[in-house]
């Protein structure tokens, strides 16, 4: 059974339309992204799903209960990390742990918590005197405080530089390696590629897109492109009459070949059949940030 | 230990890591009471309630009207009352996590007003029941009017200005900047009707050994209704 899922959700706020018809399902055990600029309507969906926000349209199902209706009995199931959220200055890291963990029925022991995110060092801290990245590893620990089925992150390395960000990366798969589930709101290409298992790529409140990083890079047709020094000669026709390749150009020894699908294989398997051996060769894949850029007509690192 | 137990402990312990909040609402009313004990000579002048009454109105107002709205707008707009919603623990656990702190304060804030004034020459509240009614109706109103600053003003730094021109206000015309015996007579009758001008004249009357005004008592039940039902309906978590 997926553990979430969005049917034609649709809010509004007084003057403009944040999501509209957006419907996604989340299935258990996976990362799940979302992923869009700025302003598209990520976090307005996640809230509706923590029940946060009340939808003006269509059904949020979290657990298999309606998160506004039944909300009593979701806390203790999903933990969130909410973007922009703070602590009281001079809370300290062990008394936040401590206070959050009395809320839950079954709560994971804080002590072990405050080992595992790294923070055992800084347990006496008031929170305004952490740096972001340890705040963030903080939010990270209040949200699975509660021994939860789904952890919903938002926005969760925003703020933080290049380094702190890969580590809290390694930290969000040890979170699913746990058997969590994880819906992770990003603007950051990088990190939905190699974090999710399926994204949904959301602009201007709609969900232009939805599938694996590969299925987005694959299914926007984005070229790839391939470089190689062919052994031999090859015959005018061999790689062009291939459905996979659009172009092939001679520059100097190397051929440069482009195309779209499974090229690669296409292309080494007919040279193997014609025992035409493809040295230096060099694959230019489409990324993810392309198959953005097809989807919204937008760069993200511009819109933010 | 409940959830709302731990809440209000740990409200507790965040309030008294904060000395200019002890400083103002515990220190302040010892230092006035010592100070003034040490100038003074009560005697059957009545005036001399107005020490008393000024040690524990003044810091029923800082507690009331600036640290409560700024405090409670201040973990709105940090997002605290919202993260905690998403906890099972619902946010208004921390509103009467605060309410239990400022009452709790307040109760010490009187303890040490009487005590000290004791121990430094003040007599008792000469009307023991009336000054327990006065001060108890007199902190809920005022409890009531800070938390309706909470509930509407938008961010902590509106409640703060918000909160601040009603301090002000309140102790001019309250007679607790001045005397009361000092101030020209509409001022007075202003006071009459504001939450700290009747707490400070309700705390002075049963000092000298009267029950408090049935006005003065009047006016504090209204306002704590009126306010306490006002920022129950209009108080917002985000």
């Amino acid at each position: 059974m997926d553990v979430i899922e969005v049917d034609r959700l649709h809010k509004r706020y007084r003057d403009h339309v944040a999501v509209r018809d957006v419907s996604f399902t989340v299935r258990p055990g996976e990362i799940f992204g979302v992923l869009g600029p700025n302003g598209a309507g990520k976090t307005t969906a996640v809230e509706c799903v923590a029940g946060l926000r009340v939808p003006d349209g269509g059904t949020v199902r979290v657990l298999g209960l309606d998160p506004r209706r039944e909300h009593d009995a979701l806390p203790s199931r999903v933990g969130v990390q909410l973007q922009e959220s703070q602590l009281p200055e001079k809370m300290r890291v062990r008394e936040a742990l401590r206070l959050y963990s009395s809320f839950y029925a079954d709560p994971v022991d804080w002590r072990r918590l405050l080992d595992d995110w790294g923070l055992a060092d800084k347990a006496n801290t008031p929170f305004g005197k952490l740096s972001g990245g340890q705040k963030q590893r903080l939010f990270i620990a209040l949200a699975l405080i509660g021994n939860p089925d789904i952890a919903v992150l938002d926005e969760l390395t925003t703020g933080l530089d290049p380094q702190a960000r890969r580590d809290t990366w390694g930290l969000v798969e040890d979170i699913r390696a746990r058997g969590v589930t994880v819906v992770l709101v990003t603007h950051f290409m990088e990190e939905a590629e190699r974090l999710c298992d399926r994204i949904a790529v959301i602009d201007r409140g709609r969900v232009v897109a939805l599938d694996t990083p590969a299925g987005l890079v694959s299914t926007v047709a984005a070229e790839q492109r391939i470089r190689f020094r062919p052994s031999a000669p090859v015959p005018d026709g061999l790689l062009t009459d291939l459905p996979e390749v659009t172009s092939v150009r001679r520059v100097g020894p190397q051929l440069h070949v482009t195309g779209t699908g499974d090229l690669l294989q296409a292309v080494t398997s007919v040279l193997a059949r014609h025992r035409i051996v493809a040295a230096e060769l060099r694959v230019e894949q489409a990324s993810l940030d392309d198959a953005f850029v097809a989807l919204t007509g937008k760069n993200l690192e511009d819109v933010r | 230990m409940s959830a709302q137990t731990r809440v209000a402990a740990s409200e507790l312990r965040l309030f008294l890591r904060e000395p200019a909040a002890v400083a103002a609402t515990l220190g302040l009313p010892l230092l006035i009471m010592v100070s003034f004990g040490l100038i003074i000579t009560p005697d059957g002048d009545p005036i001399f309630t107005y020490f008393p009454g000024l040690a524990i109105s003044f810091s029923l107002a800082i507690l009331s009207l600036n640290l409560l709205p700024t405090i409670l707008a201040g973990y709105r707009e940090k997002g605290i009352l919202r993260r905690l919603y998403t906890t099972p623990v619902h946010p208004s656990k921390v509103l009467i996590g605060q309410l239990l702190v400022a009452s709790a304060v307040a109760v010490a804030m009187a303890l040490v007003v009487v005590v000290s004034g004791r121990l430094i020459g003040f007599p008792l509240p000469g009307q023991p029941m009336g000054f327990v009614l006065a001060f108890v109706l007199g902190s809920l109103a005022l409890f009531s009017v800070g938390l309706l600053v909470a509930a509407i003003a938008p961010t902590a730094r509106m409640a703060t200005a918000v909160g601040m021109l009603l301090f002000f206000v309140n102790m001019f015309t309250g007679g607790v900047f001045t005397p009361r015996e000092a101030l020209p007579g509409f001022l007075n009758r202003i006071g009459d009707f504001m939450p700290l001008g009747a707490t400070m004249q309700a705390v002075r009357d049963s000092w000298a050994g009267h029950f408090p005004q049935l006005l003065h008592l009047v006016v504090l039940a209204t306002i704590t209704v009126v306010f306490g039902l006002a920022s129950a309906r209009l108080f917002r978590w985000e």
